[in-house]
């Protein structure tokens, strides 16, 4: 299986990245942007959007789940730690199907639910002999499961009707980063240092490595369309790329600037691919159909975000620089 | 044939962009459980470039922001123009909470607060050092 996809890798690195048009810029905070600063150390990492209308942030240095209500720019931070002497640094963030926020928490080593009706934290502490993961970012199926990476070399699953935690090795070491399900379930992530996207076999927990033609292209983060077709942010690079599982085939595009480095990614509900450049600090929206850019400046310089998501009209961006977050009303 | 041709290739491809893998640090080894904690981004040899951090190799006494082939974010590269290098203690300050000492910087990772972790990723940090002070 591994030679397929490698010789798969060598047809398709005979096609250059395409340069991406310069996108065009924003004007600096239009009517369709609203930005919240947020208490001193929040310092948002990851985001998602609340069942309620409000925003979940990770407040990593915190150690806490953060929430912002967009209506009246109120904070309040939860934290995480569970018992003495804990101490809970989470990474990512997401809402599952149960309509809780779930987070992957380095700092405790467990994934760690938030129940906005109870105002309960549970965790799933990883099995003892996985060591330190340096957990980051977690996606759910369709069977509920929620599965994670951790960016030490690990990925794994929480199932939260039996409690069950199962954790497996990336098949090249450190590096697992983001991870994402597609709309018929299947669940893929990316791994930094390894520079490959991988789909794991829920079944078995298996993981298949998908080779980018680019190589040490540095996949930091990926998101599937409503089609099923991952997109991938390449730190390293500088590429948007995009895998079409049904041809097997990737296409890339070069971000212009002298080091462009795309960070995050996210396809809304139009389709519409968002990613994060650090080179140029700004957030970028990509329309694939038109292969159009369309910049939106950080709030100063470093904004530095780190993982985009949304909701139907709406894209959350976390600036761990500034300590703010923008949101983007896309209707 | 066609096959064939493209599994060397694949082969040349894999070949050409991988380093051979560092191993991870043993949890049970006194300061590389520690650097557990640096691992996935921070590696201890200079081919390793695939990482997103600066690799650690003589950290001790080295220059800020001076891998002449790493990205530094500007934070990064301001924070140097005013510290020159990373002594003993410049280190511990910042491994202690990296957001208090170079807030916009684009290291995430939220710091050691225990000062024996510290002393002890140190220690073990020296050893990788040729100018320890």
């Amino acid at each position: 299986m591994r030679m397929r996809f490698l010789v798969f890798a060598a047809f398709a690195a005979t096609a250059a990245a395409q340069p991406a048009a310069t996108p065009v810029v924003t004007p600096g905070n239009p009517a369709n942007v609203k930005v919240f600063d947020l208490p001193e150390g929040a310092n948002p990492h990851d985001i998602a959007p609340a069942p309620d209308g409000k925003v979940w942030f990770s407040a990593q240095r915190h150690g806490s789940l953060g929430i912002l209500d967009p209506r009246t720019g109120s904070v309040k931070l939860v934290p995480l730690a569970q018992g003495a002497g804990q101490k809970s640094a989470p990474h990512g963030v997401i809402q599952g199907p149960d309509g809780a926020a779930w987070l992957t928490d380095g700092g405790q080593n467990a994934i760690a639910r938030y129940d906005p009706k109870t105002e309960q934290v549970k965790l799933w502490k990883l099995p003892e002999d996985t060591g330190y993961a340096n957990l980051n970012t977690g996606a759910f199926d369709r069977d509920g499961n929620h599965w994670f990476t951790g960016q030490n070399g690990i990925y794994g699953v929480v199932n939260p009707k039996t409690n069950e935690v199962k954790v497996w090795k990336d098949p090249e070491g450190r590096g697992p980063y983001g991870i994402a399900a597609t709309p018929s379930g299947d669940i893929y992530y990316v791994s930094l240092a390894g520079s490959h996207l991988a789909k794991i076999d829920r079944k078995t927990g298996a993981a298949t490595i998908i080779e980018p033609p680019t190589p040490n292209q540095g996949a930091r983060r990926v998101w599937s369309d409503s089609k099923g077709n991952l997109w991938v942010s390449e730190w390293n690079s500088g590429q948007l790329s995009r895998y079409t599982p049904s041809s097997k085939s990737w296409k890339a595009w070069k971000l212009p600037g002298d080091k462009p480095q795309v960070y995050a990614v996210y396809v809304d509900d139009k389709d519409m691919v968002w990613i994060t450049e650090w080179g140029s600090n700004a957030t970028i929206m990509f329309n694939p159909a038109k292969e159009q850019w369309t910049s939106y400046p950080g709030t100063k310089t470093g904004a530095n975000v780190r993982q985009i998501l949304g909701r139907r009209g709406e894209v959350l961006l976390p600036e761990s620089g500034t300590n703010k977050i923008m949101i983007i009303r896309t209707n | 044939m066609i096959r064939l041709l493209g599994a060397a290739a694949g082969i040349i491809i894999l070949l050409a962009g991988t380093a051979p893998a560092e191993p991870p640090p043993d949890p049970k080894v006194k300061g590389e459980r520690v650097f557990l904690k640096c691992f996935s981004c921070h590696s201890l040899d200079p081919a390793t470039k695939n990482v997103p951090g600066p690799h650690l190799v003589n950290i001790m006494g080295r220059d800020m922001a001076s891998l002449p082939d790493f990205n530094y974010s500007p934070a990064m590269r301001d924070f140097a123009t005013r510290n020159k290098r990373w002594t003993v203690e410049e280190l511990d300050r910042y491994i202690a909470d990296p957001k208090a000492v170079v807030p916009d910087g684009s290291m995430a990772f939220p710091g050691i607060p225990d000062p024996d972790e510290r002393k002890e990723l140190m220690d073990y940090l020296r050893t990788r050092s040729q100018k320890p002070n």
